[in-house]
């Protein structure tokens, strides 16, 4: 491994560590003051029951939101720098871009791609309650339908991200 | 009629101090409200629980707690049949007094915000009526009946007392002041909601419309006073 190359899996290493620590602080101050209702045994049953639980979609919802925004964020600053070395450094943007070839590295991207897919779809909901004016019932359909494109097209690009490793 | 039952529930309740919780078994009746556990808890278990409640009839907005989470009226909610377990909580987003005591000034510090009362407009003629049928009572009418009791406040998500923003509650309250046509501190109130701490605070979490228990839709009036204010108000 070159020096470029380790420079970037650390930098790569520091990106998720953020990634994470934001999830648990997002979760920590949900768990304190989110107002939600708690992810216990008797959740499934009470959605299942009742229209006002089922809201609750719309809430997590925002946080995967959230957290997704935060992902794409966190790695778009790392992307920039990667991309930007090609102006003055092509040698080292040839070895770090060997890197996205890697197995573990389209893992990442296959999970980049399904936070970009939800963000960008979510983002779209959020837009479209105000335009159209929808209550919580429509806007949870239109959440399904956003997560819905989201596991499919995640999935289709996930199929080509990985062929290389399996052809 | 109540009626004594064999069957036991489960109740973990919050206690002030930080992290500490109680758990008490508690005989059931049927039917049974939240209220009549926490009461039966008091007067059987621990008289030192903290809760507060008065009018027990969904008016007074006093009794407001979070059940598994869930902001609910407890005098309100009844306890299903088959349930054998509860968390009771105080409201989220709110200092906490004391067990399930939260102190609300932060929610009407919100509220005064908004300047929630009506200020006439001179020159009308007494009594100044909107009527039953008109386009303006058709907006103000599902959003009147709030009766300040936290909830909305706490299943929000965005609002908290550590943070700015006005909250479902002041600007549901606002939305019907703009809307009436008696009022005239309309634009000054759509000023304050359309502020930075105001209605783009709101992310749709629609948690207030779930939880309000008088069935109010204060994430309707969110939407309506965002487009007042690229439309202007309604007059």
């Amino acid at each position: 491994m070159t020096l470029a190359q380790a420079l970037f899996v650390v930098a790569l290493a520091g990106v998720l560590v953020a990634v994470v620590g934001f999830g648990f602080v997002m979760v920590s101050a949900a768990a304190r003051s989110g107002g939600g209702s708690y992810l216990s045994t008797g959740l499934l049953r009470r959605l299942q029951r009742s229209p006002e639980e089922r809201a609750e979609f719309n809430r997590w919802a925002f946080y995967a939101h959230r957290f997704t925004g935060f992902a794409v964020f966190a790695f778009l600053c790392l992307h920039i720098v990667d991309i930007s070395l090609y102006t003055f450094a092509p040698g080292a943007f040839d070895e770090v871009h060997v890197l996205y070839g890697w197995t573990s590295m389209r893992i990442f991207e296959c999970g980049l791609l399904f936070a970009i897919l939800f963000h960008t779809f979510n983002g779209l909901r959020i837009l479209a309650i105000d335009f159209a004016d929808l209550g919580s019932r429509a806007s949870r359909g239109l959440l399904t339908g956003a997560v819905v494109l989201t596991v499919l097209l995640g999935l289709g690009g996930s199929a080509v991200i990985m062929a290389p490793v399996f052809a | 009629m109540t009626e004594p039952s064999s069957k036991k529930i489960r109740v973990t309740v919050s206690r002030s101090d930080p992290g500490t919780e109680r758990t008490f078994l508690v005989e059931r009746i049927e039917p049974m409200m939240v209220l009549d556990l926490l009461i039966a808890i008091q007067r059987e278990h621990d008289p030192s629980i903290g809760f507060r409640y008065s009018c027990r009839v969904a008016m007074c907005g006093t009794c407001t707690l979070r059940m598994d989470g869930r902001a609910i009226l407890a005098c309100q909610t009844p306890l299903e049949p088959d349930r054998d377990k509860v968390r009771l909580d105080p409201l989220a987003g709110l200092p906490v007094v004391r067990d399930l005591v939260v102190d609300m000034k932060p929610f009407f510090e919100e509220w005064a915000r908004v300047k929630p009362y009506l200020e006439p407009v001179e020159g009308l003629d007494e009594p100044a009526r909107i009527r039953p049928d008109s386009p303006e009572r058709q907006i103000i009418d599902p959003s009147l009946d709030c009766i300040t009791c936290g909830a909305c406040y706490s299943s929000c998500g965005i609002a908290d007392h550590k943070r700015d923003f006005l909250g479902p509650a002041a600007l549901n309250r606002a939305m019907l002041l703009i809307a009436d046509s008696r009022d005239a501190a309309g634009a000054e109130r759509l000023d304050a909601v359309t502020a930075s701490d105001g209605v783009d605070r709101c992310h749709y979490i629609y948690g207030c419309s779930a939880v309000c228990p008088k069935g109010l839709d204060p994430a309707a009036a969110i939407r309506r006073l965002r487009r007042w204010r690229l439309e202007g108000r309604p007059r």
